[in-house]
């Protein structure tokens, strides 16, 4: 082997152990709605814009029976379907896919804890939390605690942190977690406290 | 609750219940234009930080979580900065969280306004954990703000601040006061920051902290750690290498003894977050298990991983819980991935088992497994003696080519690539071949570069590979690329042996003569009729005007690029057949004033050419093109290496040579390192001088542009003497005389002649060929090998060994100076037919000097007719009958000027249509001396089903203009392919009674 060889060996060798982490992660409704989205990587705002439009060009229009990757150059797309809510990672070429599906099934049970049986107008009315939990869970892109119970303890520490904090009749950034009212749920067809998981696809 | 609050959430609901995503957008503009006023009034004075201080608290966090959220809508947001760094600077708790996660979510790094947090960010990261033993509000507090702000420096990164605090986060990590939680996240903080400034940390120094972290109780650090060193590692890979017995030491407790705490168990596994960053932090050194062998001894840590790998590749078990196995599959994915960077130092066992778990898993229903499953068999399959395994699989690799998900199909595409090879090359090419015709746009442009580099690769025939990229062409010719054709026309060539130059311009000529086809196709006919017309002008229906006219009719629907190859074709047509250089002329003439700079300086050199020049120059500069130079990497290659990147599977494939490329690569070193050759060359080269002078314009022909490469091989010329262009004329009229005449002479140069006699009694002929040696020495090794066709029987004798009957070891007969060997061919024609068999001559001199001729035996359809006597009546019924396309056959053709059509000449037409070509002329239906008319039975030793010769009733008619200076030919007979027989003949041979 030349050492032209020999030195993409080694390179390509590198950056596959240092893929560990996502590029971004995009919430997205089978309408093409984005509940959230977040860059862990610098893109410029067009490449975040072409990146988005990829997303729901190519998808949402996947069957359930076909695999959840979708290659794209540099990175892919590994994308986890629940209820009428899609989870896509943008993870570098080298990264494990079936690790990454499994950390967003991470993700969405800490979110599943949190919200007890999250749905998609939990994350739409308390965006905060739901970004304060991928905050906790993962660090620049990259898993940092995989314990769910770890991650709530840290989250409910930081809220009675700043009740605690808080004069009474003072705001907390709770007010700011204002759900929907009974009749509201009712009213957009979910039977209260009836919100159990779908499922993976 | 305030009734702001609500802001927020009607805020939301609004955007929910948009109906449209302009809908969205238009009340996403609204909020922002509002947001903006209350950031920045102005009328009142902000503060010295940019921020509005006349907001509350609670005004400030609902603002900037409004920006937070339309920014994770999607949506630009590039104002309320200022307001999100004065909640960092807050000292309440409660306004800090809100701005660290803005910080994380607005801004970046580069931003020039984070310069001015920085000491913020420093203080808030450094605030010393309460030690004073009561825990209580305080050390969480300090704990909380910490792990914030580690959080927003690893989210957002950027040099300046890397630069500020990068000693700080190292500080933290290895502090033996920080907590578990500080630990991790200052972990995965420093990876961020070492991967936008590397090197920031030396790994020796480093090394020994990492150890001792990994040794930590809590797994979360573990594996923030992990994360840490795969990404210290991948930098700087020996520094870290003695950390190996520890990863494999943590590995081996998960997967051997199951050791694990209770909460970081994911379904039953034990955390396979950490299992996978370990076998990727292994797979950093693919040495590591070298000269191991199972139970042998050796290092421990060694023989542990063994038995790691060993054990997930065999206790990997399907699950019913999707989490479990996706779980489970990651880590044996990531172990073969390790052995498949182990390579051939990796244990045999080890390599079987991993391929034959693959081969299961190419066969499941579950699309990810599947997927995986291909593209971890496709690197497997390149480690030596591994590709044996994949190939068993071929059959279900191809299903998966068919399969409705795009991403399988790529995969199993790339798998096909990398198993083919000789053995089942032709299978697999063709399947791909057959599924480009279904494939969808998205993968067409990949199949048709994988598969021409495929059939390049492999091909065990190059008149195979031509075939296929012709297919290519025809079944998607917009994604067959330049460098796809380019690649053609430099392999037909650089390959002068055997008959694949001629057979490559033969199906090029049949491939361009329909009035549509794809440019493509054009563009490589026109370049390879143009070098390699000779080779088969003296065909029936291919010679040098026939190949003009075939390639002009497509003029007017080409582009430019396309007109500039055929100017050049056209260039070298005009000079090697005077009969087209009144086509050629007006062509030129036309284009001298393109608006297309190449079309319009070909046209204008090519045409002024024959002033400029000495006849020998124009020779020289119309000579075919020398071999092009073999590149390490082809254009095709290059073109992959763009599209995959460095580290495909595919890359490494097209880049080894395979054996067959060996092989070819051999021979042609071979033919050119044999001395004799250059002698060879030396008569015909005799202008070789004169090629600097003509070498530039020249070079434009090529179509790859590659000029140096050219003039570099100026000298290398095709290794064994072939027939030199100045006879082919001369031999093209030779054959047309022979094909009406008894016998005459087929070929002659200063070595050899070539004389034929032949009879025809029925369907039956008798054709004498005589080589005569007409050099002062003996011909050695002299071979002469007859094409057989399927509508002939033929029967040979001959001078003993002169006969080459295929196989290559036949040494052939010697030919004394002045002598003879005699070839006699007994022939039986069984079916109608348009071409005439090939003879190709080959023979070396006393001196070495390797010669080879192709050449064509005048045997032809018409030699077969006997004529048939009828009344104009019975005449022009028969006529009428055999209306229609299929039967009928007309061709028009203009003389050269210089000649005129009088009686004399029509009395010379009459004669070889009786004569020659043995119809009996029906002279009642011609009534000027201007038409000739005659009919013919051409019969045939194959019988019907009453046992009864099969014959075929032919009628020809001649019409001649003799103002426009032109006759009109029409056959008609009751099979296709005796009228175009007839009518090749019958032209040929009136022109050739012009004289």
């Amino acid at each position: 082997m030349t050492d032209f060889d020999q030195d993409t060996l080694t390179k390509s060798k590198a950056t596959a152990a240092a893929a560990c982490g996502w590029n971004f992660i995009v919430l997205m409704s089978r309408q093409g709605k984005i509940r959230l989205s977040e860059f862990f990587s610098s893109y410029t705002e067009s490449q975040k814009k072409r990146i988005l439009r990829d997303i729901a060009a190519d998808v949402l229009p996947r069957q359930a029976k076909m695999c959840n990757i979708i290659e794209k150059g540099e990175y892919k797309f590994v994308y986890r379907r629940y209820a009428s809510l899609y989870f896509i990672v943008g993870a570098p070429v080298e990264m494990n896919e079936l690790i990454v599906l499994e950390q967003i099934h991470l993700f969405v049970e800490a979110l599943d804890g949190y919200f007890n049986s999250v749905c998609e107008l939990d994350l739409v009315f308390s965006l905060h939390k739901s970004l304060m939990i991928l905050f906790e869970m993962f660090i620049g892109g990259m898993l940092c605690e995989s314990n769910r119970r770890e991650v709530l303890q840290q989250i409910v520490e930081a809220e009675e942190l700043v009740e605690q904090m808080t004069k009474p009749g003072e705001d907390t950034s709770s007010q700011l977690d204002d759900g929907l009212s009974f009749q509201e749920q009712f009213q957009l067809g979910r039977k209260p406290g009836a919100r159990g998981p779908r499922g993976n696809r | 609750m305030s009734t702001q609050a609500r802001g927020l959430n009607n805020f939301i609901s609004d955007l929910r219940n948009a109906k449209s995503r302009e809908e969205e957008s238009n009340r996403v503009e609204v909020e922002l234009a509002k947001i903006r006023k209350k950031c920045n009034p102005g009328d009142a004075k902000l503060a010295a930080d940019g921020s509005n201080p006349s907001l509350s608290s609670y005004q400030r966090k609902k603002y900037v979580w409004k920006l937070a959220y339309i920014h994770v809508l999607g949506y630009e947001v590039d104002f309320g900065h200022a307001e999100v760094l004065a909640l960092v600077r807050s000292k309440k708790y409660s306004e800090k969280t809100v701005g660290y996660v803005a910080l994380s979510l607005l801004l970046r790094g580069s931003d020039p306004v984070v310069s001015s947090i920085v000491e913020t960010m420093k203080t808030d990261l450094t605030m010393a954990p309460d030690t004073s033993g009561k825990k209580k509000k305080g050390s969480v507090k300090n704990d909380a703000v910490q792990c914030l702000a580690l959080c927003s420096l690893a989210n957002i990164s950027g040099l300046e601040l890397i630069q500020a605090m990068h000693m700080e986060v190292q500080h933290i990590l290895v502090s033996k006061t920080s907590t578990e939680q500080v630990k991790k996240k200052s972990a995965l903080c420093l990876l961020r920051l070492t991967r936008t400034s590397p090197n920031l940390i030396s790994g020796r120094e480093f090394a020994p902290h990492i150890a001792l972290l990994l040794q930590d109780q809590h797994l979360g650090v573990v594996t923030s750690v992990m994360s840490l060193l795969n990404g210290l590692a991948s930098q700087q890979t020996e520094a870290y290498e003695s950390l190996i017995p520890n990863a494999v030491h943590v590995l081996s407790l998960l997967v051997l003894k199951k050791e694990c705490a209770r909460e970081y168990l994911y379904y039953r596994t034990p955390s396979p977050w950490l299992q996978i960053k370990l076998l990727k932090f292994l797979q950093l050194y693919p040495n590591a298990v070298e000269g191991h062998d199972i139970g042998m001894g050796g290092d421990e840590h060694v023989n542990q991983l063994v038995n790691v790998v060993l054990k997930i590749l065999t206790e990997t078990d399907v699950s019913d819980s999707i989490n479990k196995s996706n779980a489970d599959h990651a880590i044996l994915f990531e172990a073969v991935n390790l052995i498949v960077l182990w390579g051939t130092t990796c244990p045999v066992a080890l390599r079987e088992g991993a391929m034959k778990l693959l081969g299961k898993f190419i066969s499941v229903r579950e699309p990810n497994i599947r997927y995986l499953g291909l593209l971890t068999m496709a690197k497997l399959a390149q480690i030596e003696g591994s590709v044996v395994g994949a190939k068993q699989h071929q059959a279900t690799v191809l299903i998966s080519l068919k399969d409705a998900d795009i991403s399988v199909r790529r995969r199993a595409l790339d798998l096909l690539f990398v198993i083919c090879d000789t053995d089942n090359a032709d299978r697999i090419v063709d399947e791909l071949v057959a599924h480009l015709v279904v494939a969808d746009a998205s993968i067409r442009e990949e199949m048709v570069l994988k598969i021409a580099i495929l059939a390049e690769k492999y091909a065990t025939d190059l008149r195979w590979y031509v075939d296929t990229i012709l297919k290519l062409i025809s079944i998607s010719g917009d994604y067959v690329s330049d460098s796809i054709w380019h690649r053609v026309v430099q392999i037909v060539t650089n390959h002068p042996q055997g008959e694949l130059q001629s057979y490559a311009a033969a199906t090029l000529f049949v491939a361009v003569s329909p009035r549509r086809c794809h440019e493509t196709t054009v563009r490589v006919a026109a370049y390879m009729l143009g070098e390699f017309g000779f080779l088969i002008a003296e065909r029936p229906g291919m010679s040098g005007e026939e190949q003009f006219y075939v390639l002009h009719q497509h003029w007017f629907n080409v582009d430019a690029k396309t007109k500039a190859i055929l100017i050049s074709s056209f260039a070298k047509l005009s000079n090697l057949y005077e009969e087209c250089r009144p086509l050629v002329a007006p062509v030129f003439a036309r284009s001298r004033n393109s608006s297309d700079m190449e079309v319009q300086q070909r046209c204008v050199e090519y045409s002024s050419m024959r002033e400029a020049f000495s006849p020998e120059a124009v020779e020289d500069l119309l000579r075919e093109m020398p071999p092009f130079e073999d590149k390490r990497r082809s254009a095709l290659e290059m073109r992959l290496l763009e599209t995959e990147g460095e580290n495909s599977a595919a890359v490494a494939k097209a880049s080894t040579p395979s054996e067959v490329e060996q092989q070819r690569a051999l021979l042609s070193l071979q033919m050119l390192s044999n001395p004799p050759m250059e002698e060879d060359m030396a008569p015909i080269d005799e202008e070789e001088d004169e090629q600097d002078t003509v070498d530039s314009s020249n070079n434009q022909q090529h179509p790859d542009g590659d000029n140096e490469a050219v003039l570099e091989n100026g000298s290398s010329k095709p290794v064994v003497a072939g027939i030199p262009k100045e006879l082919i004329p001369a031999m093209r009229k030779a054959f047309s005389n022979l094909c009406t005449s008894p016998s005459g002479v087929l070929f002659e140069n200063s070595l050899l002649q070539v004389g034929v006699k032949h009879e025809y009694v029925g369907a039956q002929g008798r054709i004498s060929v005589f080589f005569g040696n007409l050099h002062s020495s003996p011909l050695h090794n002299f071979k002469v090998k007859v094409d057989q066709p399927d509508h002939l029987r033929t029967q040979m004798q001959g001078t003993q060994d002169v006969l080459d009957d295929g196989e290559s070891d036949t040494p052939g007969c010697t030919v004394a100076t002045k002598t003879q060997a005699k070839l006699l061919i007994l022939v039986e024609v069984t079916a109608p037919f348009d071409d005439a068999p090939s003879m190709r001559i080959t023979f070396q001199t006393e001196q070495g000097e390797r010669h080879d001729y192709p050449l064509r035996l005048p045997l032809v359809a018409t030699c077969f007719m006997e004529s048939v006597n009828l009344d104009p009546g019975a005449f022009m019924q028969r006529w009428k009958s055999l209306e229609g396309p299929d039967r009928e056959c007309q061709e028009v053709m203009k003389l050269p000027p210089a000649s005129e059509i009088d009686e004399a000449y029509m009395d010379r037409v009459a004669n070889v249509i009786i004569n020659g070509m043995k119809f009996g002329r029906c002279q009642g239906v011609d009534p000027t001396p201007w038409t000739v008319s005659g009919a013919a039975t051409f019969r045939t030793g194959a019988k019907d089903l009453n046992g009864n010769n099969i014959n075929v009733g032919c009628l020809v008619r001649v019409e001649a203009n003799p103002k426009a200076n032109a006759f009109r030919v029409t056959t008609r007979t009751l099979h296709p392919l005796c009228s175009k027989a007839i009518k090749n003949v019958s032209l040929v041979s009136i022109k050739l009674a012009a004289a």
